[in-house]
This record gives C-alpha cells, sequence and structure tokens, in this order.
C-alpha cells in the first residue's frame, strides 16, 4: 500500500517536504492543495470554480455555519477542515454530516488547533468527538492533518492518528481517507472527466 | 518488599522516541516537556493508569532516543500525548514514537 498523503500542508518548503518523506508519509510535492475562504457563497463558488481543475484537493477552512453546510453540499470540495474553528458549537450538525457524505466531502481535523491552552484544548477534542460520532454515524468521510507550516510542525502519520484512537475513534481510517480522497482526484485527472459531466 | 506475583502485574509496553529539534535536546528537558504535554492533555486520573516511566539510562543524547515505559491499555494516549508536544525549553521540536515493544530489550537492539 502506498504512504499516506498530507492532504493539508499549508506551506510546501524544502524543509517542510524533507521532512514529510522523513517521517514517512507521501511526496507533498507529489499533488497540489488549495485552501479555500471565503465571507460568502458567492466568492466561495467562484473560487471553486476557479480551482477546481488546476489543483488535485480543494480545502474549505471552515468556521462559519452558512459556509459549512454549503461546502458540506458542494461535491467538487474535497475537504471541510476544521469546522469548529473560532466557534462555541462543533460546526457540523446532523444536517451537515449528511450532506457531506452524499457529496463525498471530508471533514477535517487539524491537529494545530490543539496547539493551545489546556481549556481551549479540551473546548476542541470535546467538539472533535461531536463531530466523529456524527461521521460515523452517518458515514461521512473524515481525515485527521498536521496543518503544517514549518517543519517543527509536521508528526509521524501512526502519531497523528494516535490522537483520533485516544479519543476511542479510528485514526488508521482518517490517515486511509486522505490516500483513498488524492487516488480518486488522481484518477479522474487522467481519465479527463471535467466537472458537469455526469458519470454513470 | 516483595515482587508481585505475574498475574498481578500489570502488562507494560516500551516505547521507543526520537526527538526532532532545532538543537539537541536534554533528558530534563524532554522529562518535563513530556509531563507538561501528559498532565494537560490526559490529566492526572487516565495518567494514574498509564503509569509512564521514562528510563533514564536508555537516552542517548547523541541520537535523542529513549525509552518510555507505559501501561499498555493506555499506549494510545500516551502517544498522543507525545504527538502534542511542541518545544523542548523554548525551542521548538517533537517527538517521533519509532517502535513499540513487549520487551525493553526489542527496543534497545533496534535500529
Amino acid at each position: 500500500m502506498d504512504r499516506s498523503p498530507d492532504l493539508c500542508i499549508r506551506e510546501k518548503t524544502t524543509e517542510v517536504v524533507e521532512k514529510a518523506r522523513e517521517l514517512g508519509w507521501r511526496d507533498p510535492e507529489s499533488y497540489e492543495t488549495k485552501f479555500l475562504d471565503a465571507e460568502d457563497w458567492g466568492e466561495l463558488k467562484r473560487k471553486i470554480q476557479k480551482n477546481r481543475e488546476n489543483f488535485d484537493v480543494l480545502v474549505f477552512n471552515g468556521g462559519s455555519e452558512k459556509l459549512n453546510r454549503k461546502a458540506a453540499s458542494d461535491a467538487r470540495i474535497d475537504v471541510l477542515l476544521h469546522p469548529e474553528k473560532g466557534r462555541k458549537d462543533s460546526g457540523v450538525d446532523e444536517v451537515i454530516s449528511k450532506k457531506a457524505a452524499e457529496n463525498k466531502v471530508a471533514i477535517g481535523f487539524d491537529l494545530h488547533q490543539l496547539f493551545q491552552t489546556p481549556k481551549i484544548q479540551t473546548h476542541i477534542l470535546s467538539h472533535w468527538r461531536k463531530n466523529l460520532r456524527l461521521c460515523e454515524k452517518f458515514d461521512t468521510r473524515y481525515i485527521i492533518t498536521t496543518g503544517a507550516t514549518e517543519k517543527t510542525d509536521f508528526r509521524a502519520p501512526r502519531d497523528l492518528a494516535s490522537v483520533l484512537d485516544s479519543i476511542e475513534f479510528d485514526g488508521r481510517k482518517a490517515l486511509n481517507t486522505q490516500e483513498k480522497i488524492l487516488e480518486e482526484n488522481l484518477k479522474i485527472q487522467e481519465k479527463g472527466v471535467k466537472g458537469g459531466v455526469k458519470r454513470e | 518488599m516483595k515482587n508481585l506475583q505475574p498475574a498481578m502485574r500489570e502488562n507494560t509496553r516500551y516505547l521507543k522516541f526520537r526527538i526532532h529539534s532545532e538543537e539537541k535536546v536534554e533528558l530534563s528537558g524532554f522529562v518535563d516537556s513530556f509531563w507538561d504535554s501528559a498532565v494537560d492533555f490526559l490529566g492526572s486520573r487516565t495518567l494514574s493508569k498509564a503509569s509512564p516511566w521514562i528510563i533514564a539510562n536508555k537516552f542517548d543524547e547523541e541520537k535523542q532516543e529513549g525509552v518510555i515505559r507505559v501501561n499498555r491499555e493506555e499506549i494510545d494516549a500516551v502517544r498522543a500525548a507525545l504527538t502534542l508536544i511542541q518545544s523542548f525549553k523554548g525551542r521548538n521540536g517533537f517527538v517521533e514514537v519509532v517502535k513499540i515493544s513487549g520487551a525493553v530489550r526489542g527496543v534497545s537492539e533496534s535500529e
């Protein structure tokens, strides 16, 4: 089996790429990720249209309830990252989870969110538990990522998975999903299937 | 003190780790970071079950490798606590778990 990729590396400097290879991740230079930020749905839609064909993976930085739902409803987005960011709730409800499952949008858990004071860390972990329960119930995809910006942000794949294992969910599945998403997207690009064409 | 009967002893695992840091980290630096991270993430309750023990004479400062003994049931929790370490005495760095074994010889002899 191939090494699993970390889909949400924020900055791919030479040092980061080398560290990723050393720790056993798939080569980050073999795929390109685009992070999308938007204030409203119109802006997000434009950005998706502009970037879908140029990048292997599209990641939406979540946080707003309305946009979390919109992102989960759009099959062109691959990952809805940290839906709980800056919120008092977990950012994912039953509706979002179901829509994400239908459209194969993965919920992303960003390790960076945990590097905070113990109080905030506790809240974030509690949101993760809620979101993971929904993901398991509705069979929604989920991934865990380092969200690395520098080489010391990286962690080994198995260590990253252990964070989810420690809260009684399946970390290995979260790693495998990343590989699955990338393989699917690369296959679609190879076949030349364009947006708007429905596959039978 | 008399030793416990084998069936009464806790099942332990030995976890070999490697430190990645900008500068070489001493054992005391690692110990401080580990306990801070473990108490913050796991709390005293889980940590008492995990009963982690950093084996001082297995720490290799040159290779930046060492061994922790931990209860088998809580190995994922301790591994997660190691994952959440971000710095050693103010210097950025992290810990990678290299190998887990049931015997200390298993982790000492591995490359």
